[in-house]
């Protein structure tokens, strides 16, 4: 039974989606599709949780499985250590809330097309970037991932097809580049295993052109997967134009898997050594990250849609996460997984709060959040409370995650990276703050709103419907305001995460050590 | 010279591979056409595939069928080989899917130009 645990978690929503899809994708079998879409990330989430529970109890906290029989060194071994069996929980619950949304306000009535399917298939690749312990499978994974985020975009507002096929363009050439690098470290190295990687290429001369060749495309192609700046571009247009639910998987969770693979490929194949050999690599991953941190702050700054500046503090708060990767030490990489797990829950909890903000008050910009604190309470409460989880204000997450990385950047004395985190604090305080003040303290735009904000979500679920049919828009309210609960649920988990984050590192410690092996 | 020739002759594979990422890159990054931009990616990964089966080929190497290889009958790498036929299928599915996005956004462009407003075009998306 443990054999097919792994395995399971990845062929699952596989098996999901196609159900799904026989289900029918249009609008007789679209009770049945989301049935079995949230029944099959229902299992999943216990299966992951199983995953953790088991990865927790046992003594050297990885959980490994073989496929097809193979010795490892030949076959593709899937593997979970605590920061995988957590990634994955996370991948399987924020997709199932994903796909509670898209039913309960039946997002892609317009073109027809439904996500369930696309999420579960979403789903199987996340799952995969997050076990798989070998290079090229990885790969397949990130392309199956891929695969489903692009298509997702498509499903969105007007103008998606064509920053869907941006995002294709683009990340089909990230993801070829990594190929090329695996290439070379095959043809270096003679196998694919990530952990056994780290011997031979040892063997092979850390610093031999060969290894910094593969390190280099490798790396390339997974920038433009995370994304880093300036291989950022295609983001924000793909994160904004899509519908809510695909914005949160994109945003929250494509993201992490990026920013994973990259830890995978660096720490898993190049390992520490390769980092201490070649001493510019760290620093420069750690600029890198700096430079998006700085820049995706700046240009969210500049955004006057919501679901922009959103996408563009995805940008920033990533690179935070990525100048912990490139320190190298146990603390910075600590803070980074920390602050992966912490922005995935914030930012998804965001862009579901956003979405319901826009169904219960027709509010998409800044301009537009004027006095919506009392037209929708619930959303703009969970909505700021996210916001300083987002800035990083204690006891949230987001404090914990960016507290860990300072540290590191301290301790490595890069005085440089200190400073470009407290002005991302800053710049996360000035985006978020603008929006806040006008929730709270700006008078609605008109008497006309103000006047019909004493039944806001009554309105809501017709104005949601509407593409859905006439079928009880009584009904259909009821459903949409019990989505308040995923917004406020992020919002609590970012706050109980923070207080209990010690724990949180403690539960990481092997996972960390793991790769520093 | 004859040897610097024979060099070259030896790693052929090795360099149509790089001329294939060239051009495929050059198109990708030259070309303004959607569609081209499709056939670049392409070309660009067909280039990567045959990089891999170049690495793969032995002199004198046999397909390596149920048969273990001897010294003086040694077989080709089977692993690059198994990786391409999964990266084409990968291949396969990114180009479909691409495809089928530039006739979507083609499709809503004449929409635009023809003035259809935007209900209808959401509705002309799912007519099949």
């Amino acid at each position: 039974m443990s054999a097919l645990l792994l395995p399971a978690l990845v062929a699952l929503p596989v098996v999901g989606a196609a159900l799904a899809v026989l289900a029918g994708n249009r609008s007789a079998g679209n009770r049945l599709a989301g049935w079995i879409s949230g029944g099959t990330l229902a299992v999943q989430t216990l299966l992951a949780v199983a995953l953790a529970v088991r990865v927790g109890d046992s003594g050297a906290g990885t959980v490994r499985t073989v496929l097809g029989g193979f010795r490892p060194a030949v076959g593709v071994e899937l593997r979970a250590d605590p920061l995988a069996a957590l990634a994955v929980a996370l991948f399987a619950v924020v997709a199932l809330a994903a796909v509670w949304y898209a039913n309960a306000t039946a997002v892609g009535g317009k073109t027809g097309a439904r996500p369930d399917a696309l999420l579960l298939l979403l789903t199987a690749g996340l799952s995969g970037v997050a076990l798989t312990a070998d290079l090229f499978n990885l790969y397949v994974v990130l392309e199956i991932t891929g695969l489903a985020a692009y298509a997702l975009v498509a499903l969105g507002e007007r103008g998606s097809a064509r920053a869907a096929l941006r995002y294709l363009v683009v990340g089909t050439v990230g993801a070829s580049l990594y190929l090329l690098g695996v290439a070379y470290l095959y043809i270096s190295l003679g196998q694919l295993n990530i952990s056994k990687s780290n011997e031979f290429v040892s063997q092979v001369g850390l610093s031999s052109p060969l290894v910094l060749t593969a390190f280099a495309l490798a790396f390339v192609g997974l920038a433009v997967k995370i994304p880093l700046v300036p291989v950022h571009t295609w983001l924000p247009d793909a994160h904004a134009r899509a519908s809510v639910p695909a914005s949160v998987v994109l945003s929250a969770l494509v993201t992490t898997a990026g920013v994973y693979a990259f830890v995978k490929v660096l720490y898993g194949a190049f390992g520490v050594e390769f980092l201490s050999a070649n001493s510019a690599v760290g620093p420069l991953i750690s600029a890198l990250g700096a430079a998006s941190l700085l820049v995706g702050g700046a240009l969210a700054l500049r955004e006057s849609k919501i679901k922009r500046v959103l996408a563009y503090s995805t940008v920033s708060q990533l690179g935070i996460v990525v100048v912990g990767v490139g320190l190298g030490s146990r603390v910075g990489l600590t803070g980074a997984s920390v602050h992966l797990l912490g922005h995935a829950v914030t930012k998804a909890g965001l862009f579901f709060a956003a979405g319901l903000l826009a169904l219960a008050a027709d509010a998409k910009t800044v301009e537009e959040y004027a006095g919506i604190g009392n037209r929708a309470p619930v959303p703009s409460a969970a909505f700021a409370l996210l916001s300083l989880g987002m800035i990083g204000v204690p006891p949230t997450v987001g404090f914990a995650g960016k507290w860990y990385v300072l540290v590191a950047a301290a301790d490595a004395g890069s005085w440089l990276l200190v400073a470009a985190v407290l002005v991302s604090s800053l710049l996360s305080l000035a985006y978020f703050g603008r929006i806040l003040a006008r929730m709270y303290f700006a008078p609605p735009p008109d008497s006309d709103r103000a006047e019909s904000s004493d039944a806001p979500t009554g309105s809501v679920g017709a104005s949601g419907d509407s593409s859905g049919g006439p079928s009880g828009t009584v009904g259909a309210a009821n459903s949409v305001r019990a989505l308040d609960a995923l917004p406020v649920v992020a919002a609590l988990a970012t706050v109980a995460l923070g207080l209990s984050a010690s724990a949180l590192a403690q539960f990481l410690e092997p996972a960390i050590s793991g790769l520093l092996a | 010279m004859i040897s610097v020739l024979e060099a070259y002759l030896d790693r052929l594979p090795y360099l149509a591979a790089v001329a294939l990422v060239a051009i495929g890159l050059g198109v990708l990054v030259g070309e303004r056409g959607r569609l081209k931009k499709v056939l670049g990616i392409n070309v660009f990964q067909t280039g990567i595939l045959l990089f891999l089966v170049a690495a793969a080929y032995r002199t004198g190497g046999r397909a390596p069928l149920a048969r273990p290889a001897t010294a003086d009958a040694p077989s080709v790498n089977p692993l690059p080989h198994v990786l391409v036929l999964t990266a084409i299928v990968v291949g396969v599915s990114l180009t479909a899917l691409a495809l089928a996005l530039v006739i979507r956004v083609r499709r809503e462009e004449t929409m635009a130009e023809e003035g259809v407003g935007e209900e209808t075009m959401g509705e002309g998306g799912e007519s099949v």
